[in-house]
């Protein structure tokens, strides 16, 4: 474990000489929302020494260059959002916080692009681009929160990666500044290059440990001018949790989302949403997103999904095709994760994602881990794409901690035996770095450490995140 | 039971769009959708129907485009509906859009119920429920949360008011505009749209309803506007379009419709009051006042005169308590007409915003709902009428082309001024007559605790800068004081400080008071966004470079537990110094 040295007053008068007074803060208080995300377990809280908030790309290369001269350790932050603890600085140091660098540099709607800084709301973009009717398709379901800076570190998913992906589809360059200074650019507004080994995709995904992004090129679409949400309540889980196969592969349709919420989810979604879906006592709820540029052509393809549903054995199906009632829907599917969060903060909380096809098997097992141990789960998820967030609390929490790493290992050998992995789009950051050799081999986790070594070889850069001790 | 549910098509929230290539404002991409609040009265007519057998009809007047919002109400259920369009419809006011409806519902034999939404979220009157129930000479429900038939056939009824509730018993037909909170809409089904794709939609026009041309379209709007400016550029206001001269008469003389509680006057009248003031300054001859109830405490008339009427008219009769609009309209009619004014005003509260629609549809002439500010243009002596439009980004000034001029006023937006000075003529007048309301039960409930926080007028809200929960009590007192709700951020919620229903923010509440008053709250996104649409934002914080002095119109620095007890105080103070 290296040795970081610790903020001094000159380094404080160093950082304040490259982004001014204001940019610069030490304050207790104002230190305390940066010691966290939103990952709701209370041991992973950690204090910076002092948070910079950065105007320009410039300041950070001056920043980087100093820190790793000092070997001062650097934990970039966008919103905070995340939920592996990838913002929380595990060894104190400098926080380095891109809100301010939150311009829309550019939209070229010719080429379909636009050029953003990292501290952008994410929602941001698009409310940008639709007057351009177009639209960012890679945003996840905080979009209101998060910094596409995060969701570029995180590759973040949405509610609609089945069709459309997820954030690393449609980054097609990015600038970042390296652990020792220097600004690189790989990729730009194109949209094929193999002119070099994929630096552009090793940045996504990487959460902060190989560099700081400052600039990003992401590919736009036409804004889909119709859309419609369909709601579908069943009493038998296993042809919902069978739908990925039943309308991808057998019928070979590709709507936008496939959402799954189980009961226990949904109880938690309903007290802090204040709503409830039609049939709340469902064994669960299916939630389809179809979308494309022609009311009619939409109305055919929820007919078509909307029958087959019915033929599965949904109780109802429900059609949203207007503004307020998809909102409607999409806000109890929405609350579900801070409704957990509140409720369950000792929570295990998985991201983990598996082949499709296996999800029958996999909720089948977590139920029988559940008698093991007495849990009770709620799942939700991206159940399209094989992503489904799993919590397992104990409902005796007397014995929890010598339960829950038993608990981890079992859960988590399943998963890796269905040719799963360890997260889908949350990230592995500081709350599930111990896991990784669950998933991983010596060797492969050996790459991944000499990879990062290229990049950041003092390891100032995120530091205790992604790779095991 | 035959009910017809008046529905809308307005833009979706958030999407008045600027063209980046024009810079102007395009109207032609906009998604078009149902007023959010209808699917409310949709709910309403479809449970009725559940319950009670019968039929529902929908109806909208708008562009052909509103084709599909009716579509939808078929889809959820309604049997039956018809669009009302056609180019001779196009700009049509709150007036002129009631005559057409009412015109279409007029024909239509034996209707039970009307129901219609609280508002549009595009226009924001709430004009249009009170103004159809004139034409049609119903009763008006505004604001109703509770509606079911009883056993015995009649309308059980329960609206909302500032003091409380009413509940009222009736026997058909009626016309109620509901809330937010009376029911959760359900979404449609499969089949419902399936079936609802084979209806056909009755198109109606202009001939085909038995309406006075001269009362529809832009010809039979009583009300233009003249200009809008946006709020952010001051004095950068794009002219619309001008006025078409009208002919003023002599008589310039504004009155103000007052209300009364409990025996005493409402300081929502006196704000009203105010507003006749400032007019009188700018050539007004007199301020008239005109207050109606059973009973009025020794001193109010003294009282009223003092905060500036000049002429103030008592009627003294019990119905006016009975908040039955339809009957308490014809006896305020009479004595418009006797007095002629030239200007008629009254705060927008929920007996204003009822009331004030339905003599406005009366009189034949326009209403402008929700005024903030007032001017007299010097050109030809017409009221200026400024009010907020799409979603307070843009200031519109309002004309009226006929008489009287009639407006309702923002509560809390003018300072009533007490003149101990001042003097006036006060004329009682006891009309003995027993008026019969069609009431079969009339039950007023006083509960000033019940502030929703998102219908609250105004919020206080706290933060994680108050440091402890005994801290937070502050925010509390000063809501009490204020009669407003309490909103708190999440890092307070998380605290324990307060209950979750209290969060506003992304993850909690949305809420638009008229003002938001917040202390040590830092300003964060995820807090604005459950926020900063309110009327005026006032923040007290301790940081000068926090986030929330960016969205605050009045921006307080320094610290909270210092800051809250005077101004806590200072309101005592006052209040106190206004009863003398
Ligand atoms: C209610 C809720 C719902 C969510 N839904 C989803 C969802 O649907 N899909 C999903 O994928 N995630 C979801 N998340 C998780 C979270 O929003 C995402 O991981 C998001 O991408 C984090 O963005 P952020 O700006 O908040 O980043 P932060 O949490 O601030 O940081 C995340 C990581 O990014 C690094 N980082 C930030 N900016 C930069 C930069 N410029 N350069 C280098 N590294 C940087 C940080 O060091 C950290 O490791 C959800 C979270 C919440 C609270
Ligand atoms: C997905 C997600 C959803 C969220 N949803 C919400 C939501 O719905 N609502 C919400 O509010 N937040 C929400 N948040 C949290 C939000 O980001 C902030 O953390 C939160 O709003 C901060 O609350 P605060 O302003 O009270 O505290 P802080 O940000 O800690 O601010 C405290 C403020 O008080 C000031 N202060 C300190 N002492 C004093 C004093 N003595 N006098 C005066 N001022 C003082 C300080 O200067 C500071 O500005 C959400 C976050 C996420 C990630």
């Amino acid at each position: 474990m290296s040795e970081f040295k610790k903020i001094s007053s000159q380094d404080i008068t160093f950082f304040r000489s490259v982004v001014g007074e204001q940019g610069v803060t030490t304050e207790p208080e104002a230190l305390k929302n940066y010691s966290r995300d939103e990952t709701p377990d209370p041991t992973l809280r950690r204090f910076p020494e002092v948070v910079i908030k950065p105007h320009e790309t410039t300041e950070i290369q001056a920043i980087m260059h100093y820190c790793s001269q000092n070997t001062i350790a650097v934990t970039p932050r966008g919103a905070g959002s995340g939920l592996s603890g990838g913002a929380i600085p595990a060894r104190g140091g400098v926080v380095l916080s891109l809100e301010r660098m939150n311009r829309i540099l550019e939209v070229d709607h010719e080429n379909l692009m636009v050029v953003v800084e990292p501290g952008v709301i994410t929602n941001e973009i698009n409310r940008k681009l639709k007057p351009y009717h177009l639209f960012y398709a890679g945003y996840p379901m905080s979009l209101e929160t998060c910094q596409i800076g995060g969701n570029i570190a995180e590759n973040a998913g949405g509610g609609k990666a089945v069709k459309y992906g997820v954030t690393g589809t449609y980054v097609r360059g990015v600038e970042f500044v390296t652990a020792s200074g220097e600004l690189l650019k790989f990729g730009g507004k194109i949209f094929k290059d193999v002119s070099s080994y994929d630096i552009v995709h090793l940045l996504v995904g990487s959460e902060g440990t190989l560099g700081i992004v400052t600039r990003i090129y992401l590919k736009v679409l036409p804004l889909p001018r119709a859309r419609a949400v369909l709601l579908a309540p069943f009493d038998d889980p296993a042809p919902a949790l069978h739908l990925p196969v039943t309308i991808l592969s057998e019928m070979g349709m590709t709507p936008a989302s496939i959402e799954y919420m189980n009961h226990l989810s949904l109880e938690y979604g309903y007290r802090f949403s204040n709503h409830t879906y039609p049939f709340p006592e469902a064994s669960c709820h299916i939630l389809l997103e179809i979308d494309g540029q022609e009311e009619e052509v939409v109305y055919r393809e929820y007919d078509c999904l909307g029958e087959r549903l019915f033929q599965e054995g949904a109780k109802e199906v429900f059609v949203a095709d207007n503004a307020v009632a998809i909102e409607d829907i999409w806000r109890i599917r929405r609350a579900i994760p801070e409704a957990l969060h509140l409720a369950l903060p000792q929570e295990i909380n998985e991201d983990i994602s598996v082949p499709v096809a296996s999800i029958p098997e996999l909720v089948t097992f977590v139920e029988h881990l559940g008698q093991e141990f007495h849990l009770i789960s709620p799942i939700y998820g991206h159940l399209g794409d094989g992503n489904l967030h799993i919590t397992l609390a104990g409902s005796q929490n007397d014995q929890w901690e010598e339960k829950e790493p038993l608990i981890h290992e079992c859960f988590y050998s399943k998963v890796a035996s269905l040719g799963g992995v360890l997260s889908g789009e949350h990230g592995v950051g500081f709350k599930r770095r111990k896991y990784l050799p669950y998933f991983y081999h010596p060797e492969e986790i050996n790459l991944l450490r000499r990879l990062k070594a290229a990049f950041d070889p003092q390891g100032i850069l995120n530091p205790d995140k992604v790779l095991p001790d | 039971m035959k009910i017809v549910v008046c529905i809308k098509q307005v833009p979706e929230i958030g999407e008045a769009r600027i063209n980046p290539v024009t810079g102007t404002l395009d109207r032609s991409e906009v998604p078009l959708t149902i007023n959010p609040i209808d699917l409310h009265a949709l709910e309403l007519a479809l449970q009725l129907k559940e319950q009670n057998g019968g039929e529902i009809l929908v109806i909208s007047m708008g562009p052909g485009s509103a084709e599909k919002i009716l579509r939808e109400a078929l889809a959820l259920g309604c049997d039956d509906a018809r669009l009302i369009t056609g180019k001779e419809f196009a700009a049509s006011d709150t007036y002129a859009t009631s005559s057409v409806l009412a015109g279409a519902i007029g024909i239509l034999p034996a209707v039970d119920l009307v129901i219609a939404g609280e508002k549009a979220i595009d226009g924001d009157t709430g004009q249009i429920g009170p103004e159809v129930a004139a034409f049609l000479d119903l009763p008006i429900f505004s604001y109703v949360i509770d509606f079911y038939l009883t056993p015995n056939g009649h309308f059980h009824i329960e609206r909302l008011t500032e003091r409380g509730s009413q509940s009222v018993e009736i026997d058909p037909p009626c016309v109620v505009t509901v809330t937010k909170g009376i029911n959760v809409p359900r979404f449609p089904t499969l089949h419902g749209k399936r079936k609802a794709r084979q209806k056909i939609i009755q198109i109606l026009d202009a001939s085909s309803l038995p309406i006075h041309r001269e009362r529809i379209g832009l010809e039979g709007s009583p009300t233009r506007v003249v200009k809008v400016e946006n709020v952010q550029v001051e004095r950068k206001g794009i002219i619309l379009r001008d006025m078409d001269e009208v002919e003023m008469e002599n008589s310039v003389e504004v009155l103000i419709l007052g209300e009364v509680f409990e025996g005493k006057v409402e300081q929502t009248t006196f704000q009203a009051i105010a507003v006749g003031q400032i007019l009188h300054q700018k050539g007004i001859r007199k301020v008239g006042v005109l207050l109606g109830s059973g009973h009025l405490n020794d001193g109010e008339l003294d009282k009223t005169i003092h905060y500036g009427a000049d002429e103030l008219y008592y009627l003294e009769n019990p119905v006016f308590d009975s908040l039955a609009y339809h009957v308490t309209a014809r006896l305020i009619l009479q004595k418009v007409n006797f007095l002629r004014p030239s200007i008629i005003l009254a705060a927008a509260t929920s007996q204003g915003t009822t009331l004030m629609p339905y003599l406005a549809a009366k009189l034949h002439t326009g209403l402008t709902a929700d005024c903030v500010s007032f001017d007299i243009d010097p050109r030809d002596g017409k009221l200026l009428q400024i009010r907020p439009a799409i979603g307070g980004n843009i200031m519109a000034t309002i004309k009226t082309r006929t008489l009287p001029q009639m407006a309702t006023i923002r509560p809390n937006t003018f300072l009533a001024n007490y003149f101990p000075q001042h003097l006036g003529r006060i004329t009682l007048e006891k009309d003995p007559t027993n008026y019969q309301t069609g009431f079969l039960k009339n039950q007023l409930r006083k509960d000033e605790n019940s502030l929703d926080l998102t219908e609250a007028r105004v919020v206080c809200s706290g933060g994680r800068g108050l440091k402890n929960a005994h801290n937070f009590t502050l925010v509390e007192q000063l809501a009490q004081n204020l009669g407003a709700a309490v909103g708190a951020s999440r890092a307070a919620v998380e605290q324990g400080w307060i209950s979750y229903p209290h969060q506003v923010g992304l993850s909690g509440k949305t809420v638009s008071p008229e003002v938001y008053i917040c202390a040590g709250i830092s300003g964060a996104l995820q807090h604005l966004a459950g926020m900063q649409t309110s009327g005026s934002i006032v923040a007290i914080n301790r940081d000068p470079e926090a986030q929330i002095f960016r969205v605050a119109d009045l921006g307080l620095v320094g610290d909270a537990c210092e800051i809250l007890p005077l101004i806590i105080d200072g309101l005592n103070r006052r209040k106190k110094h206004v009863r003398v």
